[in-house]
This record gives structure tokens, sequence and C-alpha cells, in this order.
């Protein structure tokens, strides 16, 4: 009797073994079907003798949640223009994705690229596996700023589209708190300080700061390097030394916001999401963050204002920062490169740009876009765009030594926790600097 | 027998704490069901707090926009290919460790461990490169191959218990005139039942779990799998909240069924299956 | 064919053998070999031999990271075996005896593995956080108000509070295995246990627990194994820097920080001109570390078994 059942028992595993081996060996002659569709077309191709070419494009995985509706409306929108494309877009692009893709020569036709924010762009140019896209008019240059062109750029050669927004570091700040204790958007630094004080005095923790993520402790100096010292992040950028009085200004302020108790007292226990939380549910009056992730606040349905970092000169900063949603590369193997040059100027145009606009609403740097809503042109309300910290230190990397990822791992933390001070955080950098 | 009133007694102070542990874990995946039925708005702005409504609004969404039920039944074909595979290939591995007597046997015992040392992230382009030759890129067999070639623990786990099986009971089959294979899947697989299911359970939750394989070789979005879908709301956690933690619920639901069911049986293994020495 | 009747294990082994071999053993010892190369992950590699090797253990803030990240996976290995180990035994046996509930008992202690780990650390963050969290709205109204704290990230415990979410996410999967080992054991030895007159406890430590020295060896190997391997919980909790000054980082973070982390960057990020070079290098010093422990574990039970 138990025999039986058990006997059963097998044959049912082995059944199902059979079975689950025809499944997969079906799953790839579909599999192999598209494969040889497009392994015998290269022929064909680019002679755009009408015949149908499918490209394979590979969008941001992480993002997923954020661009599938616009990516959806951009790609259908590119199909009705060229009846002779199909687009196969997939998001299958992770970090790990992309280093496998790369390696094992499987690149899809088109790929998103972080452009000069990314020494990667520049290792995959020079490896040969992204081509320059000059001749094929990618970029109508006129309409672009020279940053946004910059972008693209790989020795001198366009390899991506070109980016239409840019995001920055900012200020959210919850207006039934400020309206409280008769407060205002800051427009100058000793305003700002001002009503941090105000709060503090009221015993209202004024901004939320995530301690314990490695960005979330970063943005505060993102926003502070160019509204205090923007002219040394310039030289910074530019390779010229820097001055250690005001270098260690800037790192003092970071400090000295931890020591005056404008984050609270635990914020260094505190991750992102509870800094979002803790300011989403009115106990911060303020928070740092992106303007990308606007779409979190307008949720909530409170009452909520923006502003820029005002600077020590009076100035209201932005920081450099180009939008990566729609900068797309395409690689050297693919077999229809004209194809996904097109696809790749258009993601450069306004059509495309807008849908992407009225979809998720970022910040235009290109005058033909409508922005989305009044919240844009809040964003859009700096003065000037400064240096981005980070890049300025990345751009005094060598080989040896790498300031960025100290700014982020040690000199920040430390910081933060009060163990080191901001002389001691200027030595350090500038022994890094030295490495050569 | 005495036992029943006696086991009572001792039992009580251990099943209190069982009790705690249980109750909490009750009370966290029920503060996560609870929050997956709130509305986004609401959850971020009055995160403590009596909600403003509860329905499953976000759930239905999850099968009619998202269509959650596609990879779902993707993840289930994997799943249930991947077990058979890895449980079949796993319990003859160690069933000839176990049974029998051979030179170097401790080696490839050892050799069969290999596979958990290794952060799986590295081998993964050598992996990926053996896949396009064998052009088994974005096909379900691929992730299957792959994952259940992981018997390194299910190995480990088995063997002892084979090696543990009276000797007598392989003896009499094969003096029966049963074969080897026959005395295997016949008499000693079904004895081994209780850590055969463990192993099924255990086995189940990694491979129903599994994102890394998945996210390399199927590129696809017909493909695509259930963990890929929660990563897709993970990742964006609080712009996505309530998708995030919906698709979380609805994830955990089929593994869970399965899990009672196997459960079942480890626990039936002694009244049915045990070993009588 | 007399050959393999000669030896009736080759069947057995051969089916497992060639496809373990295939898709788990050679990726290893192909990815393995990167260690030897200078390589960015994108570029053209380089052979250096041993300067890889040399590097990390050279490096004084390298090695300063190894020893913080290998310390705290011991600590996590160390909390496992002495805490989890004996409750999830002492948890399979009260379910084994179908004490009161065990049917509930038996979902709910497993029933944290199923839930993707991002969602099980923002659930806890939604429970312990100091300004939204129930525990400290609990801790409020009970007037404990002034102990309210983040609980989720107080750098000072960083480490435990690693360790325990693991434990409680994790700990049904040692109790499945007690259970089925002990589901394993004859009805005969346990019958005469009872006759021995042997109480409830006594049973378990003198009939139960010895027959099952194996599957703890084996559990306390995986164990080891895991806590060397184990890496979302120190990267959700810590990020990819492990925290701050490092507090949650375990070795296998720090093999992934060394290999993938620069480029996983929201800012952009410079590639390092040997993350893959020293990643692996890092990973293969990991897998000597775990099959010494292995190869040790391997022999005792050998032993044993040669013994009985």
């Amino acid at each position: 009797m138990e025999m039986v059942k058990r006997k059963g028992f097998l044959l049912a595993l082995i059944l199902t073994v059979a079975l689950a081996a025809a499944g997969c060996s079906k799953g790839d002659g579909g599999n192999n079907a598209a494969g040889s569709d497009n392994a015998s077309s290269p022929a064909a191709s680019s002679a755009a003798s009408g015949e149908k070419v499918t490209l394979k494009v590979w969008g941001d995985l992480a993002n997923q949640a954020v661009y599938e509706e616009p990516f959806k409306k951009i790609n259908e929108a590119f199909m009705a223009k060229n009846p002779n494309i199909k687009i196969d877009y997939e998001f299958a692009q992770s970090e790990d994705s992309l280093n496998v893709a790369l390696q094992a020569n499987t690149l899809p036709d088109a790929f998103f690229v972080q452009g000069n924010k990314s020494t990667k762009t520049a290792e995959m140019a020079r490896n040969k596996q992204i081509i320059p896209l000059d001749e094929y008019n990618v970029i109508d240059t006129s309409r672009f700023p020279e940053e946004a062109i910059n972008y693209t750029k790989v020795d001198g050669k366009i390899y991506s589209s070109a980016p239409s927004f840019f995001d920055y570091a900012m200020v959210y700040y919850n207006k039934d708190i400020f309206d409280k204790y008769g407060l205002q958007a800051p427009k100058t630094w000793d305003e700002f300080i001002k009503v941090l004080d105000t709060l503090v005095s009221n015993k209202v923790t004024p901004i939320a700061v995530g301690g314990n993520g490695d960005f979330d402790r970063y943005w505060p100096i993102q926003e502070m390097a160019p509204a205090i010292i923007n002219e040394d992040m310039i030289n910074l950028y530019e390779g010229k030394p820097i001055d250690e009085t005001r270098m260690t200004e800037l790192f003092d302020t970071y400090r000295s916001f931890v020591e005056k108790g404008y984050y609270g007292k635990d914020f260094v226990a505190m991750d992102g999401k509870a800094a979002q939380l803790a300011f989403t549910n009115g106990k911060t009056a303020m928070i740092y963050d992106g303007t990308w992730s606007n779409n979190i606040y307008a949720q909530t349905g409170l009452n909520i204002g923006r502003f820029a970092m005002p600077g020590k000169d009076g100035v209201r900063y932005a920081q450099e920062g180009m939008n990566n949603s729609t900068t797309y590369a395409v690689s050297a193997t693919s077999k229809h490169p004209k194809e996904a040059a097109e696809y790749v100027k258009f993601l450069s145009s306004a059509e495309a740009a807008q849908i992407m606009e009225d979809s998720n609403g970022n910040i235009p740097i290109v005058k033909d876009i409508k922005p989305k809503d009044e919240i844009v042109a809040e964003f859009s309300a700096f003065d000037k765009i400064g240096k981005n910290i980070y890049h300025s230190f990345s751009a005094a990397a060598t080989e040896k030594s790498k300031p960025q990822d100290l700014l982020l791992s040690e000199i920040l933390p430390k910081l933060m926790t009060k163990k080191i001070t901001g002389a001691q955080a200027t030595q350090i950098l500038q022994h890094e600097l030295a490495k050569k | 027998m005495n036992g029943v009133s006696e086991k009572k007694k001792s039992a009580t102070f251990a099943s209190l704490l069982l009790w705690i542990y249980s109750c909490f874990t009750v009370f966290v995946l029920g503060y996560l069901v609870y929050n997956s039925l709130r509305q986004k708005g609401d959850l971020l702005s009055n995160t403590f707090g009596l909600p403003k409504s509860l329905g499953f609004g976000t759930y239905l969404k999850m099968f009619t926009e998202q269509k959650f039920h596609h990879y779902f039944l993707n993840s289930a074909f994997i799943l249930v290919a991947t077990l058979v595979l890895i449980v079949l290939l796993a319990s003859m591995v160690a069933y000839a460790l176990g049974r029998y007597k051979f030179k170097f046997k401790n080696a490839v015992q050892m050799y069969f461990l290999l596979g958990l040392m290794f952060p799986a992230s590295l081998g993964v382009l050598p992996l990926f490169l053996l896949m396009k030759d064998l052009s088994l890129l974005n096909s379900y067999a691929s992730v299957i191959l792959v994952m259940s070639a992981g018997i390194s623990m299910p190995v480990l786990l088995l063997t002892d218990f084979f090696a543990k099986m009276p000797g007598e009971i392989y003896e009499s089959a094969i003096l029966d005139g049963a074969s080897e294979w026959k005395t295997f899947y016949r008499i000693m697989f079904p004895l081994a039942s209780p850590v055969v299911f463990s192993i099924c359970i255990v086995m189940s939750v990694q491979i129903w779990n599994q994102f890394f394989m998945p996210l390399i070789f199927l590129q696809d979005d017909q493909h695509k799998t259930v963990p890929l879908i929660v990563m897709k709301y993970t990742s964006n956690l609080m712009l996505s909240m309530d998708k995030a933690l919906t698709a979380s619920v609805i994830a955990t639901v089929p593994i869970l069924i399965l899990f009672m069911i196997f459960s079942e049986k480890i626990l039936d293994g002694v009244a049915s299956g045990g070993v009588k020495g | 064919m007399s050959f393999i009747k000669k030896r009736p294990y080759l069947l057995f082994l051969l089916p497992g053998f060639l496809i373990y071999s295939l898709f788990v053993v050679y990726p290893i010892v192909a990815a393995g070999s990167i260690s030897f190369f200078r390589w960015n992950g994108i570029g053209p590699k380089t052979f250096i031999g041993f300067d890889n090797y040399v590097e990390l253990f050279t490096s004084t803030e390298l090695m300063s990271q190894f020893w913080n990240a290998m310390l705290n996976s011991l600590r996590i290995f160390a909390l496992t075996v002495l805490v989890v180990i004996p409750v999830q035994i002492i948890a399979a046996y009260l379910i084994h005896n179908q004490v009161k509930g065990y049917k509930y008992f038996r979902v709910a202690v497993f029933s944290p593995q199923f839930i993707s780990t991002p969602v099980i650390v923002f659930i806890f963050t939604l429970l312990l956080d100091s300004n939204v969290g129930v525990f400290n709205k609990v801790l409020e109204m009970v007037g404990l108000g002034e102990y309210v704290r983040p609980w989720l990230g107080l750098p000072q415990y960083g480490i435990y509070i690693v360790w325990l979410m693991i434990s409680w996410s994790g700990f049904g999967v040692g109790m499945i295995f007690f259970l089925g080992a002990m589901k394993m054991i004859s009805k005969e030895s346990l019958e005469a246990g009872y006759l021995d007159g042997a109480g409830f406890w006594k049973r378990l430590f003198v009939i139960i627990l010895p027959q099952m020295k194996v599957t703890i060896l084996n559990m306390v190997l995986i164990t080891y194994i895991v806590s060397m391997t184990i890496f979302d919980f120190s990267f959700i909790l810590g990020g990819v820097s492990g925290g701050v000054d490092h507090n949650v980082d375990v070795m296998a973070l720090m093999f992934y920080r060394i290999a993938f982390g620069e480029s996983n960057n929201p800012l952009g990020g410079n590639i390092s001109e040997n993350a893959m070079g020293l990643g692996s290098t890092v990973a293969c010093v990991l897998f000597v570390l775990i099959f010494v422990i292995s190869m040790f574990q391997v022999w005792l039970t050998y032993r044993r078994r040669e013994e009985a």
C-alpha cells in the first residue's frame, strides 16, 4: 500500500521533469526563432528597404516604476513615426546585467548610460563597446546648453542622446509649520540660519536627515558646498589647489548643523526612509532632498513648499547634475546602428522630452519644453547653477587617490558623529589629493 | 503512555517562549498586511495612526494593471521544475555518498560543498557565456539548470541520513532481486522523506526568492519572475510603498501554502515512513 | 557496463556530478582566476600574478576593513551557534512532540522567510522608528517616553541588530531541518526511552541529541558559511559602506563594495580601475576561509562515521 503511493509520487516526479524539459525546449524554440530573426537581418538592415527592423532597448531596472509609463508612450510615439522600426523595450538593465552583457558581447542595440556623470561611459567608448553618434546628427546642438552637450561627449565625440532635464538637491518645507511660527522660505543664508534657530527655540526639529544612509547624509553638503564656497568647487574641478581655510569653513558648517541640533537628536540612527517619513508625518519642518523625490511628497496631500539653498553671497544655488532618464547610447554590436541612432535622436527631441515631462515633472534645461505644473516652476526658482561637490572631488581623482569616495565613507560620517573637526577633515582631503 | 501529562508540564515554559515568538511574528506580518491595505498618501502622512480607509484596491491593481499572475506562473513553473530536479539530483548524489564506500569519497563530498563558498554574483559571467554557447539565454531552462545545480546544501544534509539507514533493508532488497536503482527509489528514498521534505521547503524558499539568476538570464518581460516584480517596487520604496507592500504579501501566499503541505508531510513522517531500526 | 555494475554508486553520482560541475564549479574556477588579473570589469585584463593578494594584505586600509568585516561575520556566527541553534532544536522538539498550538508555531515561525528583505527592513522601520514607530508609541503611552529611539539604526548596536534580523527571519530554516532529523529517529529508541522512564527533557538530551550530532554539526557549518556570505541585511541597513564607521560591515558586503560598489552610485561615480580583480581576490580569500573550516568539518564527520 505504502509502496504504491510512493511509486505514484515518483511517477509524478518524473512526469513533471519530462514536462518541464518539454516546456523548456519550447521556450528555447521561441527564443531561437526570435534570435535568428535578429541574426538574419543585418544584410537587409540599414538598406531601408521597408523591411521591419526590431531594436532591442534596455531601460533602467531600478527605476522601472518611474519610467515605465513615459517610456511606453515615448516608444509608441517613435514607432508611429518610424513604421519600419519596432522597439522591443525591456527593463533589464542593472549594474550586473550590463557588466555581463559588456563582457559577453550581448548588449542590446541601445541602452541607458549616465553620460559624463560616470567614468563608465568613457570606459565603454574607449573600449569601442558603444559607437560615436556624430555622423547620425542625434543632437540638435542649437537647442541644448553646453553642459548638456558635454554630458554626451567622450574625447570630443558624441556617444548618447542629450539630457533634456537636470536634477538638484533642495529643501522641501512644511508650509503649515512655517506659518505657525511666522516663517517664510529664506532667500539668504542668514535668513536660512534664522529659520533654523527659530524652529530649534520652539522645540521643532528643523530638518530631517537620514544619517545612517551613505547618500542621505551626503545631500546636505551637496547643497552647502556651492552655497558657501562655489568658487573653490570650481577651482577643484579645474584642478587648481584648494583654499584650506574656506574648505574648513564648509566642513565646519556641516558639522555645526549637527551640533546646533538642526537635525534632531537621533538622526544618526535614521536612514533616508525614516527621515522622509519624519518629514511627511509633520515631525520635522524641512528635509534635504532631490527634485527627483517630488512625487513622493506630492502624494502626501501635505502643504509643501520648496526652495533652493541660499548662498552666503545672497544667490540661491542649484547644483549641476544632468538627468539621465532619456540618455541612451548605441552599442557597437548593434546590427542596426542607423535605426538605433534614430531612436537615440528621438530621445533627444522635444517630443520625447515633453512626454517625460508630462509624466514625471522634471526641470527642463531646454526652452521648448513646457513645464508640467507650477511645482516645476518652483523648482526653477534658483539664481545660479553651482558646482556639484561630488563631481568636483571626482575631477580631482587619480588612479591612486579617490577623494570623492573618502568624502562619502570617511569625512562625512566622522564630521556627523563629531569625531573630527572641519580642519582635520581638510587635512584628510589634502592628504588624499597629495597621493599621485 | 504517561507521556501526555508529563509532557505538558515540562514543556510549558518552552512553549510559552515559542508562543511569544510566534505572536510577535504574526504581529509583524499582520502589520505588513494591514499597511498593504492602506492608501499611499495616508500611509506617508499618517504612518502611525488610524487609517482613513482600508481596501483591496492595490491588490486588484496588481492583477489587472500589473498582470501579477503572469509573473506568478513563470515563478511557479521554475519552482516546480527546479525543485524536482534538485531533489532528484541531490538525493542520488547523497545516496551514493552515504550508501557506498569508494575511494576519494571524502574528496568528492568536499567537492560538492564548493558551491556554497563563493559569491554567486562573481561566477555569473562564465555562466552567462556558457548559457550563450548553449543558446539557452532568455529561456526558463537556463535558470532551472543553474538553480538545480546548486545541490551543495541538500547533499550535505542528506548524506548523513542515507549513511545512517540500516544496511539490512538495502541488503534484503538486493537479495530479493531488486536492482540498485529500484532499491533507491522504491525503498531508500521514501524512507528519507522527512528530511527530503524539509529540504524541499528550504529549497523552495530559496528558489522562489531568487532574483539574481532570473535577472541575468531572463531579460524580457514575458519571462520575468515574482521577485523581480517585487523588486520593481522596493527599489523605489517610498514612491510605490503601497505596491511594494502588496506585492510582498501576494508573493508570500502561494509559497506559504506549499510550506504547509510539505511541513504536514514532515510531521506525517514518523507515522508512515519512519525508519524501523 | 560491467564497470558500472561493479561501481553502482557511479550511476547515482554522475548526473548530479555533471550538472554541478558544469554550472557551479566551472564558473567558480573561471571567476576565481580573475583574481590574478588587474581588471575594471569592462576594459582589457592584465595578468599580474599575486599582486592583488599582496595589495590586499599589505594595505592598512583594506586590512582594517577586512578584519572589521571578519570580526562582524564571526560575531554573527558565534551568536547564532550559541543562541539560535539551541532554541531551534528546542522549538523543533516541541513541534515534534506536538505541544499545544504546534501547527500554528510551525507556520508562524517559518513565514518571515518568504518576505523580501527590503520589505522586512521597512516594516521594522515602521515598528521601531522614533517618530512613527509602533514600539516607541507604546513606550510613550506607558510613560517611558525618554527611551524613545530609532532602534533599528543605533550605531553602537549595529551588528547585533543585523544578527537579530537574520535570526528572526531565518529561524525557521534550521528548525525545519532539525524537525526532519527528529522524525528520522527510530521509534524503537524513542520507546526504549519511555520505558526507561526518561522525562521530557531527558529524552531530548539522552536519546535524540546524540542521534542528531551530524545534523547539528552540519547546521553549524552552514551557519558559518552563511555568516561569511550573508549580505542583504547589512547592505540595506548600512548601505554599501556598511554603516557609519563600517559598524554593520560583513565579509560579503566588503566583497560587493570592492567589486561592484563604486559603480552603483546615484551620482554616477567613477569605476575603480581594478574593481573586479581586487573583488575576486577578496572572494578567493573568503573562499579559502570557508574551505578550510569545511574540510575540518568533513574530517570530523568522517571520523565519527568510522567509529560508529
